[in-house]
């Protein structure tokens, strides 16, 4: 961002503002380690809101430090994110949260992800969700552990699409970024985490309390 | 003929050591001493130790351990007896026969020496001591050029220093930096332990040991970038002087010292980037996580989501992507050689212009006269002429109709040339020719 931005005209002339929109309006969460755009949002977030205002959206920021927008009329279209996708996204917001992967880079193989999950869920449910068998069987077969992996795969991949993760090509590296914490919504500061999931599915802001007693105190 | 000794068995080397009576009793103040003496010698470059030397250093051991100073004398003189007995000092003065005892470090002391060593980490001090001393080395060498000459001189007073004086003080160095690397291992391994035990209350300390180590590397990496360029410059002057003198060998050492000093630096800068990323990622997660969860609720509570999921599930709702609808660019094809030739089509078409007739007609024609006269038949020669005055579409699609008419009148094979003729050398045109000898 070489110039200053005054008003909508000069956020629209910016070079940097045709590629964070269509990332923007594609789903994506800003966080810091995209430097340059997060930086770009953070100085213009005033004209970035209004432009968005027109269009339905809303732009928020997460307490842990991530834009994304947030579709709040229905001209705009949403898509909801699979099964697969939601499971693995919860299991990397926990595996975040854990200290012992200070130590090393901060990074996770494709293996220790579905260990986990495997040891979390336990097999019945990991055929259930990811091999989509009604009736379980005890014996996995080298395929339906093959068919676990890509179905794996594929919701890391469209994760990353999102921004809520990195990853390597060969899944090596899995590095879960800030916007994580987004599948932790239902479970944050609630007393009631039923209420708190109504209220992502009904699409909520979830950083705004509704409390009226809060309100009375501001 | 040459025997071949033969290699002694595991009994009999166990049995060997065991009849020799060796033994190593070594306490935690003998090796805090040989470690003195050995970082003694570090600094002082010197090999050789006299007892005086032995008894200051040995001061600081007693002081550091607590011992009591008026029985100082007695505890050096049982700690010197103590080393030599273990054979980790030895006498190198031909047994103290009329001299005054001087000693040096046993190959067996430098052993567990090495071994203690891999623990010293670099700090700033030692850093700063160990560069002096290259430092001040180097001052010499370049001070004794003034009477620099014969190759003797560049041998014993600059090559030799340079590899075994400050090379080993670079070994040094290196020695320290494999100690700094393991500390800092550890002190990410105390950061995780810390978290892990105490999360919120461990929150101070991980700040407190994050913030020292950051100030501990960044110190060190300075100092260590203006310690390397202090001692560059000395190796500049007596690198120019050997250039001028025509001293490969002296060059090389230099050349193996700024290699080894540039890989210091480079350590030090991609130990200072690799510490920045581990802050920022642990600041993260005490600003993040820790504080933002101080009970530590917050992974229980997801565990319990997760395995609760199947049951109750919720999705987050995300922006469809938007479909951009952009007009195709178009692209004409270039300009292609444009190369004549018929279609069959056109070519019924054109068999029915009172043109193409009559350039047939007038073909036949020459060729009836040819054969009346018992000419040779030369397609290639009939069909030019025709050519040049006609385009070859009125041309070309009676060519077939030629050849039928030869074949049919000669009575007798033509004969076919191999290779493809162009009746006209600007027309893009070839064909086999037939030719009809008919003499």
């Amino acid at each position: 961002m070489d110039q200053e931005i005054n008003d909508l005209h000069d956020l629209l002339l910016d070079p940097i503002f045709p590629d964070l929109d269509i990332k923007l309006r594609s789903g994506w969460h800003c966080d810091e380690e995209e430097i340059e755009a997060f930086d770009f949002i953070t100085k213009t977030q005033d004209k970035i809101e209004m432009f968005y205002e027109l269009y339905g959206f809303e732009l928020l920021y997460a307490t842990e430090g991530y834009y994304y927008l947030r579709p709040v009329s229905s001209k705009i279209k949403v898509r909801t994110l699979g099964m697969e996708a939601m499971i693995i996204s919860q299991f990397l917001a926990l595996m975040k949260m854990d200290p012992q992967y200070l130590e090393s880079t901060g990074f996770f193989d494709l293996q220790e992800l579905m260990d986990k999950i495997e040891l979390t869920l336990g097999k019945k449910q990991v055929s259930q969700l990811f091999l989509k068998r009604k009736k379980y069987k005890e014996a996995i077969s080298e395929q339906d552990a093959l068919n676990f992996q890509l179905s794996v795969k594929k919701a890391l991949r469209e994760l990353a699409r999102y921004g809520f993760i990195s990853i390597n090509p060969d899944f090596t590296k899995i590095y879960p970024r800030k916007p994580i914490f987004r599948f932790m919504d239902p479970i944050r500061n609630m007393d009631n985490p039923r209420a708190a999931l109504e209220s992502i599915v009904r699409g909520e802001n979830p950083f705004e309390s509704n409390d009226e007693s809060e309100e009375d105190d501001d | 003929m040459e025997s071949i000794e033969r290699a002694p068995s595991v009994p009999e080397v166990v049995k060997k050591i065991y009849q020799s009576g060796f033994k190593l009793n070594i306490s935690r103040l003998d090796a805090a001493y040989l470690m003195g003496i050995h970082t003694y010698l570090e600094i002082q470059q010197n090999f050789i130790l006299t007892p005086s030397e032995l008894e200051r250093i040995f001061a600081i051991v007693n002081d550091i351990s607590s011992g009591m100073v008026e029985s100082l004398p007695q505890r050096f003189n049982h700690a010197i007896n103590r080393l030599l007995k273990n054979q980790l000092l030895i006498r190198v003065d031909g047994g103290g026969l009329g001299q005054m005892p001087q000693f040096d470090v046993s190959a067996l002391g430098k052993s567990i020496i090495g071994h203690l060593s891999h623990h010293e980490t670099l700090n700033r001090q030692n850093l700063t001591i160990i560069a002096a001393k290259i430092v001040s080395t180097l001052s010499d060498i370049r001070r004794s050029l003034d009477s620099s000459g014969s190759d003797h001189f560049w041998e014993e007073s600059v090559r030799l220093p340079l590899k075994h004086v400050v090379a080993e003080l670079i070994t040094a160095i290196e020695k320290r930096q494999k100690g700094l690397d393991l500390e800092q291992d550890e002190v990410r391994n105390k950061i995780s332990r810390l978290l892990d035990k105490d999360w919120l209350e461990a929150l101070v300390a991980c700040e407190e040991l994050l913030e020292t180590t950051s100030t501990t590397l960044q110190e060190l990496y300075q100092t260590l970038l203006s310690e390397n360029s202090a001692i560059k410059q000395g190796l500049n002057e007596i690198s120019d002087a050997a250039d001028q003198s025509s001293q490969p060998r002296v060059l090389a050492v230099i050349d193996g010292i700024y290699l080894r000093l540039d890989q210091l630096e480079q350590w030090g800068k991609e130990r200072v980037g690799s510490w920045s990323q581990y802050y920022r990622r642990v600041n993260d997660f005490l600003q993040s996580i820790v504080r933002f969860d101080p009970n530590r609720e917050m992974s229980q509570r997801l565990v319990e989501q997760i395995q609760h999921y199947p049951k109750s599930p919720w999705f987050l709702n995300l922006l469809e992507p938007p479909v951009y609808r952009t007009l195709k660019e178009t692209h004409f094809p270039g300009n292609k050689k444009k190369v004549t030739r018929v279609l069959s089509c056109h070519a019924d078409i054109e068999e029915e212009d009172d043109d193409g007739n009559l350039v047939l007609d007038l073909m036949i024609e020459e060729i009836k006269q040819r054969l009346a006269s018992s000419q040779s038949v030369d397609l290639v020669e009939i069909i030019r002429p025709f050519l040049k005055e006609h385009s070859l579409s009125r041309v070309y699609p009676h060519i077939g109709t030629l050849i039928d008419l030869v074949l049919k009148e000669i009575n007798q094979h033509p004969s076919r040339s191999s290779s493809w003729e162009k009746p006209l050398e600007d027309l893009e045109f070839e064909l086999q020719n037939l030719i009809a000898d008919l003499k």
